[in-house]
């Protein structure tokens, strides 16, 4: 197992390579300046421009750049008077020293901004993904045990609806039904912003994210219950599900100690795209109920051109969707002893 | 000789007992899925109506797909229009007819366009293996482990987006998917015999791959053309919600319902409409992909009538 753990980690290598190159060339290719959007003010001088581009790396070639993004540019010295001598060293550590370098637009440490809104993402992704495997798994069960029943059908319908509504539309359409025309739920945020974040209690901080949630797990329903209904038809099928009828079992004790068990295993391996796209999933359903999380970060961020930003966040979320896929893989060869190792 | 007629005429006779083709069977099938027969007319009515209704429309109810009129901001359906009037005045129905247009046409050119690419990346990497192989593959999987809407946010805020270029930029980011499941079939294709016995006849590689791999992929590519439009609306009206769709005043589904939100106490209509049209749409792609499914997979053939 250990070297099964190893050697996916290694692989994961290239991939991640692959995400600092590609999310870098589109970087470059992106019409406008950073720093004119820095010095977008009546006092900035063309030379103090010159001296911010060189201070940032911005003169340098593309491939420079990218080294000073992935190793750091402490260094180098930096010509930051343009005479073509080096002056001081640089600052940046460097991607693969755990430095994502600095927002253009905060003027801070990217990975400190990422590491300020990841736990609000995560309080909502991570709620919902559970709220959705906790009703989805029950629900595609229902509908396989009642296979073809009406309410097989009603859940088929439902589940293609769950996956076919745009996610902020439903928002909008929740905020009018229950924020603006029944009053009863908050319409955005994640407290209530007048008073102290300590004297919030959990049963307030549910009431802004009941909306929120129903949202974001509407489709992990939808997905989750239509796996798990065709895992549980194909188990209700294999030979030892009829040897079990035949010995005499009760159904009941049949589906949860025999067809459970073998068909929770694949839905295991959903559960690493899930935790991988935690962070990229609500980047709109955070934008609409003006949740403080990652999305909104890098929505400002793109609109910003804050590359250092960006180039960052995309990092990450990837690092987290390769952890994710790894965790659930690795889950799925636990519990399921008929997958070998190689 | 009278012993090979016989075998031939009962080769003929197990032909006629047995002479639906998979294709023909597949539509049959098909056909007999009511569900996704009402979606597959649904969709074809929807996109009639978008294409041809407009200067009808235009015609008999009397209105103008531009024409603002600030005193009749507002108005709720059945007062003069037919769906009512947005912030501007602007009569909705003709709207949404136009908005259907622009979205329908970039949902089916970005799925024709994404899953083309798919398809022949799927079938190259799949046919040579190696090193060409390896190579589509790590790309691949760079490209699935960055979130897409991260992706799309930034090629959405380098490239401006009019309608042309956000066919393009969701065309090149949306066809990973099914150049895996091309990929898939082409690897179990390669080892058939049918392939062996082309390639000792002298056949050559491209030959191989247009006239004996790519007819074999052919209901991974249907199947995938009709959910890809689907999640294209999805995704094209999500990118509008974010302010990187098509821009006004050019209506899609998408950016009407981005407008609207900002005036949703006043028209509430504004919110319903457009995003009813959008779901609906992307239901119908959903259920007709969920019958094609149905109909086009070989495990299913046995036990039809």
């Amino acid at each position: 197992m250990r070297t099964y753990i190893i050697r996916r980690l290694v692989q994961a290598i290239p991939t991640l390579f692959g995400i600092t190159i590609i999310s870098f060339l589109l970087m470059l290719a992106a019409p406008g300046d950073p720093v004119t959007l820095i010095t977008f003010n009546p006092t900035s001088t063309p030379e103090g421009t010159a001296q911010l581009r060189r201070q940032l790396g911005l003169d340098q070639p593309p491939l420079v750049q990218y080294l000073y993004w992935l190793i750091g540019n402490d260094w180098v010295k930096i010509d930051v008077d343009g005479d073509g001598v080096g002056d001081v060293y640089g600052t940046r550590r460097g991607f693969l020293r755990g430095d994502l370098g600095q927002s253009l637009q905060h003027k801070r440490s990217v990975t400190e901004l990422i590491v300020e809104r990841v736990p609000a993402t995560l309080q909502l992704t991570l709620t919902s993904l559970i709220v959705g495997y906790v009703i989805g798994i029950p629900l595609g069960i229902i509908a396989a045990i009642n296979n073809r029943a009406w309410f097989d059908q009603l859940s088929r319908v439902l589940s293609v609806i769950g996956n076919a509504v745009p996610g902020f539309w439903l928002a909008l359409i929740l905020i009018i039904i229950f924020s603006v025309n029944l009053g009863w739920l908050p319409m955005g945020g994640m407290r209530d912003i007048t008073r102290p974040a300590a004297e919030t209690n959990i049963l307030e901080s549910i009431r802004y994210m009941i909306m929120p949630v129903s949202v974001l797990s509407l489709g992990i329903i939808a997905t989750i219950s239509r796996y798990m209904r065709a895992e549980v038809i194909e188990v209700l099928g294999q030979d030892y599900v009829r040897t079990a009828y035949a010995k005499g079992l009760s159904r009941r004790t049949i589906v949860f100690r025999h067809v459970l068990r073998n068909a929770l295993i694949p839905i295991a391996a959903l559960l690493g795209p899930g935790l991988g796209s935690l962070l990229g999933g609500a980047v709109i359903t955070e934008q609409v109920f003006s949740w403080p999380g990652m999305g909104r970060l890098v929505v400002n961020g793109v609109f910003q051109r804050d590359y250092p930003l960006i180039m960052g966040s995309v990092v990450l979320g990837a690092v987290l969707y390769i952890l994710g896929v790894l965790l659930s893989d690795v889950l799925y060869a636990w519990i399921d002893p008929r997958i070998r190792l190689e | 000789m009278a012993t090979e007629t016989r075998i031939l005429e009962l080769a003929e006779a197990t032909e006629v007992y047995r002479s639906r083709s998979f294709w023909v069977d597949a539509m049959h099938h098909f056909v007999r899925d009511r569900l996704s027969m009402a979606a597959l007319g649904m969709l074809v009515i929807l996109t009639l109506i978008c294409y041809v209704g407009p200067p009808v429309a235009e015609n008999v109810l009397k209105v103008d797909v531009n024409r603002t009129n600030l005193t009749n901001r507002y108005t709720p359906p059945g007062q003069g229009n037919l769906l009512g009037t947005d912030h501007l005045g602007r009569d909705q129905f003709i709207r949404l007819l136009y908005g259907g247009r622009v979205s329908l046409s970039i949902a089916y050119t970005a799925s024709v366009l994404s899953i083309t690419i798919g398809v022949v990346v799927g079938i190259i990497s799949g046919y040579y293996g190696g090193a060409v192989d390896d190579l589509i593959m790590w790309f691949i999987n760079t490209l699935e482990s960055v979130p897409t809407i991260f992706l799309l946010l930034i090629a959405a805020t380098v490239w401006s987006p009019s309608a042309e270029v956000l066919i393009l930029i969701l065309g090149a980011l949306g066809w990973v998917t099914t150049c895996r499941l091309v990929r898939g079939q082409v690897l179990s294709l390669k080892e058939r015999d049918f392939m062996m016995a082309a390639r000792a006849v002298g056949a050559r590689d491209w030959w191989l791959m247009l006239q004996h791999i790519l007819p074999n992929t052919l209901s991974i590519v249907i199947i995938s053309l009709t959910i890809n439009a689907g999640s294209l609306i999805l995704i094209e009206s999500g990118l509008s919600y974010l302010g990187l769709g098509v821009q006004p005043p050019t209506p899609t589904w998408g950016n009407m319902l981005t407008e609207s939100r900002s005036y949703f106490v006043q028209g509430t209509h504004l919110v319903v409409w457009p995003g009813l049209l959008i779901t609906l749409t992307v239901l119908c792609f959903y259920l007709v992909g969920d019958g094609l499914r149905d109909a086009l997979d070989p495990r299913n053939v046995r036990g039809r009538t």
